[in-house]
């Protein structure tokens, strides 16, 4: 599997990336620009990744717009709505109108910090990915 | 719950729906139980509940109550599809109760922040066997029965590990005393404490590139606030191994005290920081990281996050500000236009330029009390959307209602002297405007009828309309009644009055009495309330009207009640 991670935090990225590494390649970007470049990228290379993790809070760009950006791509592109990539948002912002926007941008999962790695684990075997 | 650092909004909602879910249910079964059936209606209404908390659970992903909730669905499904036979109702009762109970239990433990962990196993066996017997007593139906298919949710919330086992302590360190760069040994702790660390707060803060702070360190100490899951001999460990420290000291607290950082008047949690809002809607881009000093938090770029705080006042003494607002401003043009000052060859260039700031500091002072006073729309609008819907079904009418720019701002005055004339127009609309099914049917209409209430700010003034696809105003009618009402003499043609003309009169006072409303359908109920309505807030209403087709009404309010904004 294709992992793309958004992190700003140094901390919380080395722990993801070991966390995440488990279940494929993970490409590490830290900020939500970053993110929505690599996700380009791979579109233009059709490789895509088959997991987007977007912290919310970051420089430049949020996890909100990157979100948006990756969702605009995709429907730029003709990709479906059920087929295209697993986002999850992972943050420690857990109001329920933080959570809901994110429902609402398309976001698959939102997950809150620290992440309960059981059930994230769950999520991705309900989805087929591991 | 609220012990919690984060603010754990969604698990907050989540856990108050289902809980007042299950209550609903409760109650329902306890009212059904000594009936010798559950009527109709209450399985429909269970279904509907333990649908949500089927529906949300799956979506927060606790699987044991999402399988219950979905085992119980299918049961009532099954007798709310099957015409046949009943179960007793003591016996659905209980069942249906063992699941309530077993999903309450649920929630208590997601509340206090363990882990969901029942498991329904033995409720799931149960239930099917209960399902079974309905099926086998249903044995003719059953066919006909359609599956109850699950539908996985299309998003997931995964709420944050809830770490039962979080410690909290407060450590205070001091060091020897002539330690060169404090500052740096402290960041070594910081940075050996980051490992073990959930979250962790220190002063002083900025410890690594601000050298004066290993003075302060030496002086007052290092303070740290540390949520981890190890232990205090664990911490003791880490602290041991050669930091230059002379003294120790690390106590445990609660996560309350630890939301309150160093003193109780400090708030602050790195991560704790968006959970105060309250009242305002983000969008994407508001979490924008502008810069990430050293040793400090994350600072976001738009400043949205700082706390928001209110206070209720009594709207008298708002009403005074603005009264004492005008009085300023009246004595202020007194003063600046004082015929005293016109005196010939007077060098007034100092006392204008005062004058010039006066004027513009009132002038702020003025807005910011008109915007102290603004409101939207919003609840005014809902309250004409239930008037609507009660109105309709009363009459049995089918209107679809739309309401745009709820966000509209106005003075809280004119808000309120709004609500009469728009609830007297909406009612009209709904009354004599738009027709009955049946009629608008038969001359080719839409069976459902259109209401739209709008409003729309233009400079210094609001247009609030409201607009129905009805049978519009009746011209002949309302010239007949004008007449026989004496408002129109025996002498004048009906030629010679425009629409305009025409719509004024049903504004006439004793135009219109209520015992009339239903032998005309020309429409003009108390419109002289709304007219006198408005006049006090300087408005004006316009009617616009075909017969046939609908009529709209707008009324223009101004945004604030003072009727010249410049000084």
């Amino acid at each position: 599997m294709r992992i793309l991670l958004a992190e700003d935090d140094y901390v919380t990225r080395k722990f993801m990336i070991g966390f995440l590494s488990k279940y494929g390649e993970c490409d590490v970007t830290v900020d939500g620009m970053e993110a929505v470049d690599a996700f380009m990228m791979t579109l233009e290379d059709e490789e895509p990744y088959d997991l987007v993790c977007l912290d919310i809070m970051m420089p430049v760009m949020d996890g909100y717009q990157a979100l948006m950006g990756i969702r605009n791509l995709e429907k730029e592109r003709g990709i479906l709505e059920k087929d295209g990539v697993k986002i999850i948002m992972t943050t420690a912002l857990n109001d329920e109108q933080n959570v809901k926007m994110a429902f609402d941008l398309g976001c698959t999962v939102y997950s809150g910090k620290p992440i309960d790695q059981d059930k994230f684990e769950q999520v991705l075997v309900k989805f087929g990915l591991i | 719950m609220t012990d919690k650092i984060n603010a754990q909004g969604m698990l907050d909602t989540y856990l108050l729906e289902c809980e007042q879910l299950l209550e609903q249910i409760q109650t329902i079964v306890l009212q059904e139980k000594d009936k010798t059936y559950f009527e109709k209606e209450s399985i429909h209404e269970i279904f509907r509940g333990i649908h949500t908390i089927k529906g949300i659970s799956a979506m927060m992903m606790y699987d044991e109550v999402t399988k219950i909730s979905h085992k119980l669905e299918d049961v009532l499904y099954c007798l709310r599809e099957s015409e046949t036979k009943q179960p007793p109702a003591a016996e659905l009762a209980e069942q249906i109760l063992k699941v309530t109970d077993f999903i309450s239990n649920e929630m208590t433990k997601i509340g206090s922040g363990e882990s969901a962990d029942g498991k329904a196993t033995e409720h799931l066996i149960q239930l099917n066997s209960f399902l079974d017997k309905i099926r086998d007593d249903d044995q003719m139906e059953k066919a006909e029965v359609k599956e109850n298919m699950y539908e996985e949710p299309q998003q997931f919330y995964i709420p944050p590990k809830v770490s039962g086992t979080s410690c909290f302590y407060k450590i205070h360190l001091t060091f020897r005393p002539g330690l060169d760069l404090a500052n740096v040994h402290a960041y070594k702790i910081v940075y050996a404490l980051k490992e073990i660390a959930e979250d962790m707060i220190y002063e002083p803060e900025d410890i690594i590139s601000d050298d004066n702070t290993a003075e302060e360190i030496l002086k007052k100490g290092f303070d740290i606030l540390l949520q981890t899951q190890k232990k205090e001999e664990d911490l003791h460990k880490i602290l041991k191994t050669g930091y230059a420290l002379t003294g120790v000291e690390i106590i445990s607290g609660t996560a309350r005290e630890y939301c309150k950082g160093f003193t109780p008047e400090e708030e602050k949690t790195k991560e704790a920081m968006p959970d105060i809002n309250i009242g305002r809607t983000y969008v994407p881009g508001d979490f924008v990281i502008e810069s990430k000093e050293p040793g400090k938090g994350k600072k976001l770029a738009k400043d949205r996050m700082e706390r928001t705080s209110y206070i209720r006042v009594d709207v008298k003494k708002m009403d005074m500000l603005l009264r004492l607002m005008e009085d300023v401003k009246n004595s202020q043009n007194a003063l600046l236009g004082n015929k005293d000052l016109r005196v010939e060859g007077l060098n007034l260039e100092n006392f204008d330029m005062a004058a010039e700031q006066m004027l513009k500091a009132s002038a702020k002072l003025q807005s910011a009390i008109m915007a102290m006073r603004m409101m939207s729309l919003s609840n005014t609008f809902q309250r004409m959307n239930r008037i609507v819907f009660e109105t309709a079904r009363q009459l049995g009418k089918e209107i679809d209602f739309e309401m745009v720019g709820e966000e509209v701002q106005l003075d809280k005055n004119v808000v309120e002297h709004l609500l009469a004339p728009l609830m007297h127009i909406v009612r009209n609309s709904v009354d004599h405007g738009i027709e009955m099914p049946q009629e608008r049917e038969a001359i080719g209409k839409e069976k459902r009828g259109k209401i739209i209430l709008s409003a729309k700010l233009e400079p210094s003034r609001v247009c609030i309309s409201v607009e129905d696809n009805g049978r519009g105003l009746s011209r002949d009618k309302i010239l007949e009644k004008a007449r026989k009402q004496g408002l129109i003499s025996q002498w004048e043609k009906e030629e010679d009055y425009t629409e305009e003309e025409v719509y004024r009169l049903i504004t006439l006072p004793g135009f219109s009495t209520k015992e009339e409303i239903t032998e005309y359908s020309g429409r003009g109920v108390g419109m002289d309330v709304v007219i006198s309505n408005l006049q006090e807030i300087n408005g004006s209403l316009e009617i616009e009207s075909e017969e046939g087709v609908g009529s709209k009404m707008t009324m223009f309010v101004p945004t604030t009640i003072i009727k010249n904004m410049e000084v």
